[in-house]
């Protein structure tokens, strides 16, 4: 102990070294926020008011005011790929929320075996993008693919069928990789919550007489629906930003050219990364649109 | 309205037996209370003659049909459960149509049942609430109108006041007791609360890990219960327990407490004990202190003194034996006085020293 008196204002002197810890364990998140997200995002803004082309890329380049910006809401292709990207994102979350909810109810109830099936559950979560996107393409091709060879077999399809390159088809497909893919997080998020709803919730219900359907509407779903909502959200916010999925399976052929492939192709095909960066910026304007009222109606 | 009968009804969990052989008649209108401390299998008893449990062997028969596979819907029964089970995302009314709504009742019906059940149990207001904008007590009269609003042959009923506070409990208690007597509907009410039971059953049944110890009204329990068990989970303070030796004399007898032998008093209209040893019980309210008639005088010392407002508990030590007595609340004994007892012939009952189970008197 110091003697009383020796410093005159000991709980200023705490503070300061409470605010030099703070400063401390924030440095990092800090550096890494900056680098990561905060450079790329100024670095783009800055791109998208510039005439960036292979020839200025790195180097000064000529402003453009918003000239990107008229450019890439004018070309068609991006509003093709914003329409492709909603029905995408629509369709594949409602597809991987759908099945992660059936999963969820079926690995519920205790059964043989439940503890295998609710690993294998998570396998299209957990394995690499790379290698469940090669596995579908080679197990889809329209020549070596066991898909087309097994329907063939079966007598239910003329000919090969080119499922990664003919439209409709690829749309469908790229649907189904992403609620294939994608079901388990909603199947862990529904389970940890089906988990929480009380038994004799059930049990009163069966002694008033409600069958499983009934338990089911009655119980389980008005339990589950703000969770689903929640799950469903997020994934929507995610999948609309999701590049690699699409990219590895079609790369944007057959109509599935969504709108982060749309700003790929420009900036790294037609090397005009200063449209490329508009387009970034409205994506982002977009996503902003959404998830701010998003996360203010679950986050307190 | 119905009988439920449990024939020789087993329960295992695993390794755990909880239930072994209950037989039990819950006869039609009457209110049947189990009880028996926790973990004895009271609620795996109701859970069984609901449906929600089936029994490793043994059968169930309610107004007078087996429902072995019955599912519990088609028992028509309802389940009054402890942490009340209300449909959270519906309505205190939605919450009481429910049972209708599942079986098809009309909805003019269904409309005017709510109501007088709402009317019943004075929740008329709450009907457009939800569940958590519920007091615990609130709670507890939707959950009884839920399950009155069916009518059913039988309500079961598992700890129901267990969550709600001293005062609401005996209000509540009350109620419960009102209700049934005004709707005649048998009734299987679970508690470890040997208070409730006894002021609620028109019949208690004990149960101790699994085995039923005795059936009777609430008096026949308390004043002559089957065993040791019994005689001291019923009562509170519970019923002393004495070691004595009963020795025959002529046509009299003497009972050993200690050193101390005391005569057993002629003409008192009672026979004494069988001769050997005994646990001899006596409630703490029915010894007299100071002088007889009765059974005595037991000398003992004051150790302890507890007043309780409208009694006073004195511990006593008699001959190295723990007894409790009651005591009006102006009576002056202080720890360390001696205190002579004297016990009503009428109101003792003996247990086997061995087996715990009561020998005397019979019946
Ligand atoms: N589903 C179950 N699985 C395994 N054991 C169980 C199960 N249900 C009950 N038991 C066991 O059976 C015994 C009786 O349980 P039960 O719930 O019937 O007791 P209870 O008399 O209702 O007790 P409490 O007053 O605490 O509610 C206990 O030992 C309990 O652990
Ligand atoms: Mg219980």
């Amino acid at each position: 102990m110091r003697p009383a008196g020796a410093d005159p204002h000991p709980a200023e002197a705490l503070r300061r070294a409470e605010e030099r810890l703070a400063w401390a364990l924030l440095a990092l998140p800090l550096v890494s926020v900056v680098g990561v997200v905060a450079f790329p995002l100024v670095y783009n803004l800055w791109t998208s008011l510039h005439e960036v082309r292979l020839g200025t890329l790195g180097g000064p380049a000529p402003f453009a005011g918003l000239a990107n910006y008229v450019r890439a809401v004018t070309e068609p292709e991006l509003w093709r790929a914003v329409a492709v990207t909603v029905a995408y994102a629509l369709a594949g979350v409602a597809l991987s929320v759908g099945l992660g909810l059936a999963a969820a109810l079926a690995v519920n109830r205790p059964f043989r075996g439940r503890g295998v099936f609710r690993a294998l559950f998570l396998f299209p979560y957990v394995a690499p993008a790379v290698s469940v996107a090669f596995v579908w393409r080679w197990l889809l091709d329209p020549v070596y693919g066991a898909v087309n060879w097994a329907l063939q077999r079966a007598g239910a399809v003329e000919g090969p069928v080119a499922w990664l390159s003919t439209e409709p088809l690829a749309f469908a497909t790229v649907v189904a990789f992403e609620g294939w893919r994608y079901f388990p997080f909603a199947m862990l998020f529904v389970l940890a919550r089906l988990q929480a709803v009380p038994p004799e919730l059930y049990e009163a219900a069966r002694v008033d007489g409600a069958g499983p359907w009934q338990r089911f509407r009655h119980v389980t779903w008005p339990e589950l629906r703000g969770m689903l909502a929640l799950v469903f959200a997020v994934r929507f916010l995610w999948t609309v930003n999701k590049f690699d999925d699409v990219f590895l399976l079609t790369g944007g052929a057959a109509g599935t050219r969504i709108v982060p492939l749309w700003i790929y192709d420009t900036a790294f095909r037609l090397h005009d990364f200063g449209t490329a960066a508009a387009g970034s910026a409205l994506l982002l304007a977009l996503l902003l649109g959404a998830g701010i009222p998003l996360c203010r109606r679950w986050l307190p | 309205m119905a009988e439920i009968f449990l024939d020789r009804v087993t329960k295992r969990f695993g390794r755990v037996e909880a239930l072994r052989e209950l037989t039990l008649r819950v006869r039609e209108g009457e209110l049947l209370v189990l009880l028996g401390p926790s973990g004895c299998g009271k609620s795996t008893a109701l859970r069984i003659v609901a449906g929600l449990e089936a029994p490793t062997s043994g059968g169930v028969w309610i107004g007078g049909r087996r429902v072995d596979g019955v599912e519990p819907g088609d028992r028509d029964l309802a389940f009054v459960f402890q942490t009340y089970a209300l449909y959270p995302h519906k309505t205190v009314a939605e919450n009481l149509a429910f049972p209708l709504r599942v079986r098809k009742v009309s909805r003019e019906e269904e409309e005017a049942r709510v109501r007088e059940v709402a009317a019943l149990l004075g929740i008329g207001e709450l009907l457009g609430r939800r569940p958590r904008e519920l007091s615990g007590g609130q709670r507890q009269r939707v959950a009884l109108g839920r399950a009155i609003v069916r009518r059913p042959r039988a309500f079961l009923m598992d700890e129901p006041l267990s969550n709600l506070d001293a005062r609401l409990r005996v209000e509540m208690r009350s109620e419960i007791r009102r209700l049934q007597q005004r709707l005649g509907t048998t009734t299987v009410y679970v508690t470890h609360d040997q208070v409730e039971a006894m002021t609620l059953g028109d019949r208690v049944a004990v149960l101790r890990q699994g085995r039923l110890q005795q059936v009777g009204t609430p008096r026949q329990v308390y004043e002559l219960p089957a065993n040791r068990f019994v005689a001291g989970f019923v009562g509170s303070p519970p019923m002393n327990l004495l070691r004595i030796h009963v020795e025959r004399t002529g046509d009299g007898a003497v009972l050993h407490v200690g050193d101390q032998a005391l005569p057993w008093p002629a003409g008192c209209g009672v026979g004494p004990p069988p001769p050997g040893p005994l646990e001899l019980g006596f409630r703490p309210h029915s010894a007299r202190l100071g002088s007889g008639p009765g059974l005595g005088p037991l000398r003992a010392r004051v150790e302890e003194r507890e007043y309780l407002g409208g009694a006073v508990l004195l511990h006593l030590d008699a001959g190295g034996q723990r007894i409790t007595v009651e005591r009006p609340p102006e009576a002056r004994e202080q720890p360390g006085e001696g205190v002579l007892l004297y016990l009503s012939p009428r109101e003792l009952v003996g247990f086997d020293v061995a087996t715990g189970e009561r020998v005397w008197p019979a019946g």
